[in-house]
């Protein structure tokens, strides 16, 4: 850019230049250690868990510490249960409500509910866990029978955790379709149902999916909530009802942690789950990033 | 504008990092005790500058693991606090196994354990781990207080339920499946219930796992159908200790024996003890220590040397 | 068309009933909360340490030890994160290493926390020997919104149009100056959610404080980075799950409450700020 400037106070521009590298170095230097620590943590995650990375660990079909067992893969199928289980109630629940607000809702009702919902992203998880502790619990129980802890106690909290995520994103998908298309279908004779269902989901359908996948994300990753609503047996299994209980992968880190020896294979397993939970994760995040972007270049 | 708005964000920021460290300062300052040790420290430190160091005690202990022994320890914490003010004491749970692995790695000052160093759970214990012992302690087995069929088992029925055997209550005359619940494999009181009522077999697999006493008891008294087991200590009118083989699991029957389950409770340190953590140790061991593992329900030491 | 017209209506209804039941499901947590947790708060609940013995007393060390907590971590996550972005968006050469590094980032951002917590307790409380403390919960928070803001900034200074750049380049200003007086300037709203958010964020983390913070029912104030730190979030989890008298569960709703409106504190004055700047950039 320098060069651009012409010859004119060469002394001015040397210091200025310098400046300029020295700004530059700052934030290179800067960059670089966040991504040293970002690299950090999966580099230390996968030493500590490497000796108990193997076949029997992934696929191994029992997990109980004081046998030396250390198998997930029954806690892998019972995370995937209760993170897509969630994920399905919020999504039957969060895009006709994200409808509701983009199309049917009155424009003053609307400009009070939007906000409200933006507000509850994220709100603190331990809170929704105590209503879950104190409500949903003993609600279970006496109306459905059965220990309390469970599935569906697992997929009510995480569902109302992640239903403002999924309105307030797929809101915006909907809102984010040009009104000439819409303007176009209504004056066709369509209804607002069916300009809806024939333009308005359609053109927003990534970005609803992709709000979709990245809070079943959040959702697999949740820990203190979930731990305690699910009911954590002894020895994890798949659960066959959604009354029975459960143990996942986020509960099983917590639940251990504690009373682990150091260094031992139980603590190189604990780190193991560790990086499962965080490939998924990863996984299910990268897809979504990759679909929002595909769905911007269209 | 908006740059603007960003300054004043950080304005704002810096006000309210200056209103929090005020209001710290006012908080602590509130304190007498803490002026006296603002006061004292700055003596202190001048004593110590003039090489003519005085024997207060100052700094911080972390402790942390067993639950069965974290009532008595953060009684005792509290008291130790006001009696020195220049000491402050982080009292947290974790389990037994946490307690021994955590001061064994050096990272607490004291661990806290409900089982002993030389038991066979423990594989390669740390040489250099240094126990002491502070109180003694009983597990008794508790149901729901509604819980009217089940009163007195023996320790065969004790091992049938949590092995799976016996799953449901109309085994007693009573209705429903049994909830068993357990607690994490570290634990102390685990230890204790499985050497005492677990001798053929293994817990369920199916059992629910807890990771405190606390969370144990709170659990039991919210699930009419549920049994677990608790240190005697966190016993209160919540839960429903049952007989065993006819004997209440209370203090004055574990005193003479005739509530066979009984152990020692322990505080480690790793090497021989820093001058703090033998003073807290000492502290535990004094009457006025002792009278709190009374008080918290627990069983005193004079009572079995 | 009647048949549409039927349709049309049935869908209305339908959609009508689902979203009172999703806004309804807040407003119950909410309402179940704040009935419960305003007949506990008083001065003296907000002034006093708790009394973990007997399940009473208040929460003053853990509103201070959160704030600190989250002061700590914004200190480092802020300045770290937007200096990332800046180089990521202005200065670095789009190559394979920038965009694997980018990569990362995204993905990190959706890192589970209990991933954190460990890597945490393992490595900065135990293998660096920090201890359970302020510094390492602190620390470890931080990891949690760096890649957070780093995505965040980079979005907004992204946004920025590029003729703004190009018209301050062709003006003569220095690469450093069209940044910080044209990009800086016109993205610092969205910047300042962002990190608002984190902070948010951090605010309600419940795992992290817990594996490397402390106990939660701390009675102190931490006097150094390296004393243990108890946090509301922490706090509420062992008088919610741990005593199960009357008075730990109202502490517990208390905490609940207090800690909510912290959050809502927080995020309604990000979105006041970005709504502000959307109306700006509107007019």
């Amino acid at each position: 850019m320098v060069n651009l400037e012409g010859k004119g106070g060469m002394k001015r521009e040397g210091q200025r230049s310098l400046l300029e590298k020295a700004i530059e170095i700052i934030l290179f230097v800067g960059a670089l250690s966040s991504i040293i620590i970002v690299f950090l943590i999966i580099a230390y995650m996968s030493l500590e868990a490497y000796p108990a990375l193997n076949l029997d660990f992934l696929l191994g079909w029992f997990w109980d510490p004081k046998k030396e067992m250390f198998g997930i893969f029954q806690i892998i199928v019972s995370t995937l249960y209760v993170g897509v289980g969630a994920i399905l109630i919020t999504t039957a629940i969060g895009v006709p409500t994200a409808i509701f607000l983009a199309e049917f809702c009155p424009r003053n009702v609307r400009n009070v509910i939007k906000p409200s919902i933006e507000l509850l992203v994220g709100i603190p998880t331990i809170v929704l866990g105590f209503f879950g502790l104190m409500v949903v619990i003993p609600f279970i129980r006496d109306n459905f029978g059965g220990w309390g802890t469970s599935v569906l106690a697992g997929w009510m909290i995480l569902a109302i955790m992640s239903l403002p995520h999924v309105i307030s994103i797929s809101e915006d998908a909907l809102r984010a379709v040009p009104n000439s298309y819409k303007e176009a279908a209504l004056a066709l004779g369509a209804t607002r149902w069916q300009t809806v269902k024939k333009v308005l989901l359609p053109y927003a359908k990534t970005g609803i999916l992709a709000s979709v996948l990245l809070a079943l994300g959040r959702v697999m990753g949740e820990t203190m909530a979930v731990t305690m609503v699910i009911g954590n047996p002894r020895v994890a299994w798949i659960p066959t009802s959604i009354l029975d209980r459960a143990k996942v992968l986020t509960s099983t880190i917590l639940l251990d942690w504690s009373y682990v020896e150091i260094p031992s294979m139980h603590y190189h397993s604990l780190f193991g789950i560790g990086l499962v939970l965080f490939f998924i994760v990863a996984l299910i995040d990268v897809t979504a990033t990759y679909m929002v972007k595909r769905g911007v270049i269209k | 504008m908006s740059w603007s708005s960003l300054q004043k964000t950080f304005f704002a920021l810096i006000l309210l990092a200056i209103l929090v460290l005020g209001v710290h300062n006012t908080w602590t300052m509130s304190n007498l005790t803490s002026t006296v040790y603002t006061m004292q420290s700055t003596i202190d430190n001048l004593n110590s500058m003039l090489g003519n160091y005085t024997q207060r005690l100052e700094g911080y202990l972390t402790i942390a693991g067993s639950t069965t022994v974290l009532p008595i320890i953060q009684t005792c914490a509290n008291l130790f606090m006001q009696e020195n003010p220049g000491v402050v004491i982080s009292v947290s749970g974790g389990g037994s196994g946490h307690g021994i692995s955590a001061v064994s790695a050096g990272y607490i000052n004291i661990g806290m354990s409900s089982k002993n160093l030389t038991t066979e759970q423990i594989t390669d214990p740390d040489p250099d781990l240094q126990p002491v012992a502070i109180a003694l302690d009983s597990v008794a087995i508790i149901v729901h207080p509604t819980n009217g069929f089940v009163d007195d088992l023996t320790l065969e029925e004790v091992e049938m339920i949590f092995n799976g055997t016996i799953t449901d209550w109309s085994h007693f005359g009573g209705s429903g499946e049994i909830h068993v619940y357990t607690r994490e494999a570290g634990s102390g009181t685990l230890e204790c219930f499985e050497k005492f009522f677990m001798k053929h077999s293994d817990i369920t697999g199916a059992a629910s796992e807890k990771t405190s006493n606390g969370e144990m008891k709170a659990t039991i008294a919210s699930d009419p159908a549920g049994i677990g087991f608790l240190s005697v200590g966190y016993i209160d009118e919540t839960v429903n200790p049952l007989k065993i083989d006819g004997v209440e699991p209370t203090v004055a029957n574990i005193k003479t024996g005739a509530y066979k389950i009984k152990r020692w409770l322990f505080l480690i340190t790793k090497g021989p003890p820093t001058k703090i953590e033998q003073a807290f140790i000492d502290f535990v061991l004094s009457s006025q220590g002792q009278e709190i593992v009374e008080q918290q329900g627990y069983l005193p030491l004079e009572w079995f040397q | 068309m009647i048949g549409a017209q039927k349709e049309e209506l049935i869908i209305k209804i339908i959609l009508w009933i689902v979203s009172l039941i999703s806004v309804s499901s807040f407003f119950v947590i909410f309402l179940y909360m704040f009935i419960n947790g305003s007949r506990v708060i008083s001065l003296e609940f907000l002034t006093t340490a708790p009394n973990p013995i007997f399940w009473t007393g208040g929460i003053f060390p853990q509103i201070i030890g959160s704030l600190y907590l989250v002061a700590l971590c914004t200190v480092i996550a802020a300045p770290l994160g937007i200096l990332t972005a800046i180089y990521l968006s202005e200065y670095a050469v789009d190559n394979l290493i920038t965009k694997i590094a980018r990569f990362f980032i995204v993905t990190l951002a959706g890192i589970p926390t209990i991933v954190i917590g460990l890597f945490g307790l393992a490595f900065l409380a135990y293998r660096l020997n920090l201890g359970i403390s302020l510094f390492s919960a602190g620390v470890a928070l931080s990891f949690l919104t760096i890649p957070w803001t780093i995505t965040v900034s980079e979005e907004a200074m992204r946004a920025v149009p590029k003729e703004y750049r190009e018209a301050a380049l062709a003006l003569g200003a220095t690469r450093w100056q069209t940044t910080w007086h044209i990009v800086l300037k016109t993205a610092a709203p969205w910047i300042m959610t962002g990190i608002l958010l984190g902070i948010g964020k951090a605010l309600g983390e419940t795992t992290i404080p817990l594996m490397c913070g402390g106990s939660g029912l701390e009675t102190f104030i931490p006097r150094s980075l390296f004393e243990p730190v108890g946090s509301l979030p922490v706090y509420t989890f062992i008088f919610a799950t741990q005593g199960n008298v009357s008075s730990a569960y109202d502490r517990a709703f208390g905490g609940s409450l207090v800690l909510i409106l912290m959050f809502l504190l927080i995020s309604v004055s990000s979105l006041i700020i970005r709504n502000r700047y959307q109306k700006k950039m509107r007019t």
